[in-house]
C-alpha cells in the first residue's frame, strides 16, 4: 500500500511484567501499522502524540493502578492524530521499544524500582482467618471463608514478596490457630504490620461490600485502614461497606492491624466473584497499594 | 496442510451494553483494520448483552425443581445458583434438565465428563452464572445470544466481512455458534485458539483474524 496509510490504534493494555528478576509496568499500545509519534513528559505524565492515525476506541480513561501507573487515556483529535496519556502515581524511568507484527506494538516501559525501597524494609505478618474446625462464614453454593482467606492470603504475600518485604503467615494450612498466638506471633516477631484476611458472613443474603477493622491501639491503623480499604474497593469495584476500629486488634499494642474483608461470602454475586481467580489478584493488588499509600513518602 | 495460525487483532471497546447493536458496534469498531478477505470474531456474551440477554437474578423466581437441582452434586459447570438453573429451565424445560441430570450421573459412573450438556441442551453451556461476566455485568446471568446465524449474516451484508461468533475460554476451547462460511469457521477455530479476546476486564470482545496483510 503507498505511504499516505492511516495508522490504526486497535488496543491499549497494561500489565507488570519480569525480567531478570525484577518488575516492570509496562504499556503496550496496539496498532495496524508502526507508530509516528512526538513523545513529552513532565511531571509523573507521559505523553504521547501519534501522527496520522485513528481510534476507532474513543473511550476516556482506563484504570490501571498497579502501584505505579494510574491511568491510561485515548483521544482522538480532530488533527488526524491521536493522543494517549499515561499518569503515574510518581515520576519513573521508562524506555520505549516496538515489536513489529500484526498487530505492531509499541511498549512504554517503566522501572518499579521505588516500589523495592518501599516494600524490602518491611516485615509484615499476613493472618489467614479461621481454618481446620474453625470454618468461618460459607456461600450460598459452596465456598468456606477459611479456604478464600487462605487464597487471598498467599496471594497478598505473593505480591508483598516479589518486591521484597519480609512476610510471614500464620497458618499456611487448613490448621486452627487460637486468635492469641496469631497476634502473639506478630508481637514477637517485630511486625510493622498485621493483615488479617477474611470474609464477611450475614444471615441477610442482601448484605454484601467491603469491611476493614483497625487496631485503634496505634497510631497509623486507622489511615492503613482507609487506604487498603479505598484501594481494594477501587480494583475489585465493590462498594466499602464500613470501615471501624476493632477492639480484638488492641492485642497487637502498638502493631498497625486490620482485618480486611473484602467481599461478603453469603451474598450470591459476591460469592460467585470468589470463583474468579482474578478477584483475588485485584484484592492483593489493592491491599499491596494501601500499604504502599502508607509508606511512601 | 496450510497453516491455521492466522495472526489476530483484538480490538478494544467501550463497555457494551443493551443500548448497543451488535452489528452497527461490530462495523465501527473493525473500520480501517477488517477487509474482505478476513474474519471478524465477535465474542458470544457480548452479542447476548447487547440483545438484552443479561438478566438480573432478582428478577426470577426459582422454582423448586431448579432449587433441587442446583444442589445437585454433580457440578453443570456454571449453573450453581437456583436462579441459572431457573433460566436454564426456561430454556429448554423441566423434562430436559432432568434428562441432563440422568445422564450425568451416568457419565459420572463411567467417568465421562460433558454428559449434562449433550443432553439438556449445549446452549445451556453458554449460560453464565451471576459473576461470570465482569463489571458492569457481574451481577447478571447472561444467557447465550438469540440467532447467532442472523447476526453473522448481519455483519457480512454491513462490513463485507467474514463474521463469526464464537465461545472461548481459558483452557482452549473454541466453540463457533455462528458462521458466515464452513471455511471462516474452520479458520476462526484454529486462530482462537489462545483466547485473543482475553479476560473481560481487557475489553476486546471483537477479534480480527487477518488472512490479508494491510
Ligand atoms: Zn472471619
Amino acid at each position: 500500500m503507498t505511504d499516505q496509510r492511516f495508522t490504526q490504534i486497535t488496543n491499549f493494555w497494561s500489565d507488570v511484567f519480569e525480567k531478570d528478576g525484577r518488575q516492570f509496568s509496562r504499556v503496550a499500545i496496539e496498532s495496524t501499522y508502526p507508530l509516528s509519534y512526538q513523545l513529552s513528559s513532565s511531571r509523573a505524565n507521559v505523553k504521547m502524540l501519534i501522527k496520522k492515525a485513528r481510534a476507532n476506541i474513543n473511550y476516556s480513561k482506563t484504570e490501571v493502578y498497579d502501584g505505579l501507573i494510574s491511568e491510561l487515556t485515548v483521544r482522538q483529535n480532530e488533527a488526524e492524530n491521536v493522543t494517549t496519556e499515561i499518569a503515574l502515581d510518581y515520576d519513573a524511568p521508562f524506555t520505549v521499544n516496538f515489536s513489529e507484527g500484526i498487530p505492531a506494538r509499541t511498549f512504554i516501559v517503566f522501572d518499579r524500582m521505588r516500589l523495592y525501597d518501599i516494600f524490602s524494609p518491611l516485615k509484615i505478618v499476613i493472618d489467614p482467618g479461621h481454618g481446620g474446625d474453625d470454618k468461618g462464614g460459607f456461600g450460598p453454593v459452596d465456598l468456606l471463608e477459611k479456604n478464600i482467606a487462605l487464597i487471598l492470603a498467599e496471594q497478598t504475600k505473593l505480591y508483598l514478596d516479589k518486591y521484597g518485604a519480609q512476610t510471614f503467615l500464620t497458618r499456611e494450612s487448613d490448621q486452627k490457630i487460637p486468635l492469641r498466638d496469631r497476634f502473639n506471633f506478630a508481637l514477637s516477631n517485630k511486625a510493622d504490620l498485621f493483615i488479617s484476611l477474611h470474609t464477611h458472613y450475614d444471615k441477610n443474603p442482601e448484605v454484601k461490600g467491603l469491611f476493614v477493622g483497625y487496631n485503634p491501639a496505634a497510631a497509623s491503623s486507622e489511615k492503613l485502614a482507609w487506604l487498603i480499604a479505598v484501594e481494594v474497593a477501587r480494583k475489585t469495584k465493590r462498594d466499602i461497606r464500613e470501615i471501624r476500629r476493632d477492639s480484638h486488634l488492641t492485642a497487637l499494642k502498638k502493631i498497625p492491624g486490620v482485618i480486611i474483608e473484602p467481599v461478603t461470602i453469603s451474598n450470591y454475586v459476591e460469592e460467585g466473584l470468589l470463583r474468579n481467580p482474578h478477584l483475588y489478584e485485584k484484592v492483593a493488588l489493592g491491599i499491596f497499594n494501601g500499604i504502599k499509600g502508607l509508606f511512601d513518602g | 496442510m496450510v497453516s491455521m495460525n492466522f495472526p489476530s487483532i483484538p480490538i478494544k471497546t467501550h463497555v457494551v451494553t443493551e443500548k448497543d447493536d451488535i452489528v452497527e458496534l461490530t462495523r465501527k469498531y473493525t473500520e480501517g483494520i477488517a477487509f474482505p478477505g478476513d474474519i471478524i470474531a465477535v465474542a458470544e456474551s457480548v452479542a447476548a448483552i447487547t440483545q438484552g440477554r443479561a438478566i438480573l437474578p432478582e428478577k426470577i423466581r426459582p422454582g423448586l425443581i431448579a432449587k433441587l437441582i442446583s444442589r445437585f452434586p454433580a457440578k453443570h459447570g456454571s449453573l450453581a445458583t437456583p436462579s441459572a438453573m431457573q433460566l436454564a429451565v426456561r430454556e429448554v424445560g423441566v423434562l430436559r434438565i432432568l434428562l441432563g441430570c440422568a445422564a450425568s450421573i451416568f457419565g459420572r459412573l463411567i467417568g465421562a465428563k460433558g454428559y449434562f450438556y449433550i443432553v439438556a441442551g449445549r446452549e445451556l453451556a453458554l449460560i453464565d452464572d451471576i459473576a461470570g461476566t465482569m463489571w458492569p455485568y457481574e451481577k447478571h446471568i447472561i444467557l447465550g445470544p438469540k440467532e447467532p446465524e442472523k447476526i453473522v449474516r448481519s455483519i457480512f451484508e454491513v462490513t463485507g466481512v467474514d463474521a463469526v461468533i464464537a465461545d472461548v475460554n481459558d483452557i482452549k476451547c473454541v466453540d463457533i455458534l455462528a458462521a458466515t462460511s464452513p471455511e471462516s469457521e474452520r479458520i476462526a477455530k484454529g486462530a482462537l485458539i489462545d483466547n485473543p479476546f482475553g479476560n473481560d476486564d481487557q475489553q476486546t470482545p471483537i477479534v480480527v483474524i487477518k488472512q490479508h496483510k494491510f
